[in-house]
């Protein structure tokens, strides 16, 4: 009895400490670290002026992005960036797609890390259509996507194939591809 | 009561008041040079590729090895749930996972250590915390990959990549414990192929055992040094290693093990192995690896050394339905030793022989199935077939609900691999275990969920005769719970339950006793804080239930971590472990002698160039 009792003093006593830290830690917080697809999705916003597409079809007016995979915060922040502005001088929309969804519809198509099954047939089906296909997986670019984003040292990096890039008619601008890794 | 329900208003307080204290960012004015420079959380981050996943994986990321104030491979385990971890002396640890003492180690998917006898050699795994990027922890039934056997418990470690990446790091740190760490790691890329890793470094391990109060001298001091060469092009990455250590210590008696005092020794252990893979046209990849291991423990009272050569080869191929994973390998080793209990073993060869083959086919729109099965020969088990079979169903993008069942043998293979004696060959050819487990998974934006339930089942029973060379599997069911939540992207907010039921009739007699039992509740909540760019704060719960038999007390510890960062290439860390441990055991004294909790702190220094 006696034990039961002191260890679930304890556990109390742990439990307050630990909630002590956390209360005493939040306040002090001065600046804060942004999330990762918030990142990646200013990152987007940014390529649309940096990059041209060839005139299409297919694609008229606004500068279409397509994500694929459930991305609330690169979705909604990629919408909040979106209201009311324009990218280059075009309004962009933003559109969360599916597997089977048409890519050549789109600008930007954004694939996320946990849709790398879908990558390839929505790689294939986008090719030759100047789709700047941006995605996460290692072996992204390997497998015929354009540019890809990778975390190093808690920072979003990306790099970008400018041969593919050059075969799909998109003109990357030397700034952007200078800062690519 | 009323200060738990306290301890609750205070932190739903805190969780509702975080949002607010984030400041909207206008993202569209960040330039693509700010966003370079923009630091993003990596708190309570969760691999999304987990959703598609029929197995009990859980991985420790890169953001929870940094930041965790665990300063050995085991304490770095006891966040992964469903994994049991209790020290026994200065170097060893007992780590079961549903029970089970069959854990086998690899490094990127090349066997580091395997159990020999049931346990793994602990003290041998000092490989170095910063060099890794993640470890998967697959628990029991891992299913066919890289010729593992189905249904033992594999801790994958993979290794930081350092691709491209020029400069060195020096480590230090002291700990009241009397442990301490150096280390000194140098990376250069060789023209645009080449990259060549160096990494050197030395441990210190004070004692940890007490009787009567009193420190056993069960300390022990390592030196390791690594390298790593690397070659790539487009389509091939070519890698070798070369590795080597040496520990010397003090251990303790483990009576019906060892004989009785301390006995001290060293070990010598040395590793060349390397690896070759080519990608073809995006939807192929073959890899081929090969290693040669050589090791050597010599001390008071026994000996043994063995030689291990290995090669590997795995082929995937990715179609519109099928993920496809082929392949096999080949072992080959030799045992000398004379020791303990009398075995003597002179040159006693051994080779294994195994293949295995797996299938991700997408069935239908949202359903997934995975058959699975391994194929393994060696001289004591004969020719053994181990299948899997697993499926997912993901009725949301977001959520993934999996069954697998599988059948495999019951301990690690080097442990069939180095019976000394004939005797054992009946006894291990018997030890089949079938695995059947289930789970949830949900994945929505900042909060995951994911729930294992399993039960493994012997085939059938040794019965109560413990022996010394197969180490009993027990039947075992229970339910491992991890969940992560983050607020804001600089709160994070994990943890993890298991609840593990061994049936009465497991509780082993005999030297072993005890040493299988897992304690049925195991808690873990982890708070990380980025309080700024350069403070940031972590703090972790455990809570060990009861185990019985030998009894062993409940206890409840907390771990703290503070790290700073004085400028942009030092970094400093300091903390505190085992707090409000109430004067607990971590092991309990009947087997070993007893290793007492103790607060310790710590202070470490960083620094890159």
């Amino acid at each position: 009895m006696g034990r039961t009792r002191m260890a679930a003093a304890f556990v109390v006593r742990a439990m307050a400490a630990f909630v002590f830290v956390l209360a005493v830690a939040a306040p002090v917080r001065a600046q804060r670290s942004m999330d990762e697809y918030e990142v990646k999705a200013a990152f987007l916003y940014n390529f649309v002026k940096f990059v041209q597409w060839p005139p299409s079809e297919q694609r008229s007016g606004a500068v279409r992005i397509g994500v694929l995979g459930r991305v609330p915060r690169l979705t909604g922040a990629l919408q909040t960036m979106a209201r009311g502005r324009t990218g280059n001088g075009r309004l962009i929309v933003v559109k969360e797609i599916r597997p089977s969804d048409d890519p050549r519809e789109f600008h930007i198509v954004f694939i996320a890390d946990s849709e790398t099954v879908h990558a390839a047939p929505l790689l294939e089906r986008a090719q030759g259509a100047a789709v700047l296909t941006v995605g996460e997986s290692a072996d992204f670019l390997r497998q015929g996507g354009i540019a890809r984003f990778f975390v190093e040292s808690n920072r979003v990096r990306f790099q970008i194939d400018p041969a593919g890039a050059q075969q799909e008619g998109l003109k990357v601008s030397s700034q952007l591809l200078s800062l690519a890794k | 009561m009323v200060l738990l329900t306290r301890v609750l208003v205070v932190l739903l307080t805190a969780s509702a008041a975080a949002p607010a204290l984030a400041q909207q960012t206008d993202l569209t004015r960040l330039s693509v040079q700010d966003l370079l420079g923009t630091q993003v959380s990596d708190v309570g981050q969760v691999d999304p590729t987990m959703l598609g996943t029929a197995a009990s994986v859980y991985v420790i990321s890169r953001g929870d090895i940094m930041r965790t104030a665990a300063e050995t491979l085991p304490d770095l385990l006891r966040l992964a749930p469903g994994i049991s971890v209790a020290q026994a002396d200065a170097t060893t640890w007992r780590v079961t996972a549903r029970g089970s003492e069959a854990v086998i180690l690899l490094l990127d998917g090349q066997v580091l250590a395997s159990p020999l006898f049931g346990g793994l050699q602990w003290d041998l795994q000092t490989f170095p915390m910063r060099e890794i990027e993640r470890v998967e922890v697959v628990r029991g039934a891992s299913g066919a990959s890289w010729s593992v056997n189905g249904v033992t418990t594999v801790i994958n470690i993979v290794s930081r990549s350092w691709n491209g990446s020029r400069g060195g790091l020096l480590t230090g740190g002291v700990r009241s414990s009397g442990n301490g760490l150096t280390t000194a790691r140098y990376v250069a890329p060789l023209g645009d192929r080449w990259q060549l890793r160096v990494f050197g470094g030395y441990e210190q391990r004070g004692t940890a055992s007490r009787v009567g109060g009193i420190a056993e001298p069960d300390g022990a001091s390592s030196g390791l040094g690594d390298v790593w060469l690397r070659w790539k092009s487009d389509r091939d990455v070519v890698r070798v290693r070369g590795f080597g250590q040496r520990v010397t210590g003090r251990h303790l008696s483990r009576p019906g093990v060892s004989p009785s005092g301390t006995w001290g020794g060293t070990v010598t252990d040395s590793n060349v192995g390397g690896s070759w893979s080519r990608s073809f046209a995006s939807r192929s990849e073959l890899t081929v690896q090969s290693q040669y291991r050589a090791f050597r423990r010599v001390n008071d009272r026994s000996w043994s050394r063995w030689e291990l050569a290995d090669v590997d080869g795995r082929w995937q191929h990715k179609t519109r339905r099928h993920a496809l994973v082929a392949g096999g390998g080949v072992r080959s080793g030799r045992l000398s030793g004379a020791g303990f209990i009398g075995w003597v073993a002179r040159n006693e060869q051994v080779h294994t022989t195994s293949a295995f083959v797996h299938d991700d086919i997408a069935v239908a729109l949202r359903w997934q199935l995975t058959p699975g099965m391994t194929i393994e020969h060696s001289p004591y088990g004969g020719l053994q077939a181990q299948p899997t079979i697993r499926l997912v169903w993901r009725p949301t993008p977001a959520q993934s609900v999996w069954w697998a069942a599988s059948r495999g043998v019951g301990s690690g293979r080097l442990v069939a691999s180095f019976l000394p004696t004939r005797e054992s060959e009946s006894t291990f050819r018997s030890e089949f275990v079938r695995a059947q487990e289930a789970g949830y998974r949900l994945q929505a934006g900042a909060l995951s969920v994911d729930v294992a339930t399993f039960l493994t089942e012997r085939e059938d029973r040794l019965g109560t005769a413990v022996r010394f060379e197969s180490v009993p599997e027990v039947s075992a069911r229970g339910v491992e719970v991890a969940a992560s939540v983050r607020p804001v992207p600089w709160w994070g907010l994990t943890g993890s339950y298991s609840l593990m039921h061994l049936p009465a009739s497991a509780v082993v007699s005999g030297p072993f006793a005890g040493v299988f039992q897992t304690p049925r509740h195991q808690t873990h909540v982890r708070s990380v804080f980025v309080l700024s760019e350069q403070v940031e704060l972590n703090a972790e719960l455990f809570r060990v239930s009861t185990v019985e038999a030998p009894r062993n007390d409940a206890y409840t510890k907390l771990d703290l971590r503070f790290e700073y960062e004085i400028g942009e290439h030092i970094e400093t860390s300091f903390g505190a472990r085992n707090l409000f441990h109430g004067g607990a055991l971590e092991f309990p004294g009947n087997t070993f002698p007893p290793v007492p909790l103790r607060t310790t702190v710590f202070a470490e220094l960083e620094w890159q160039f």
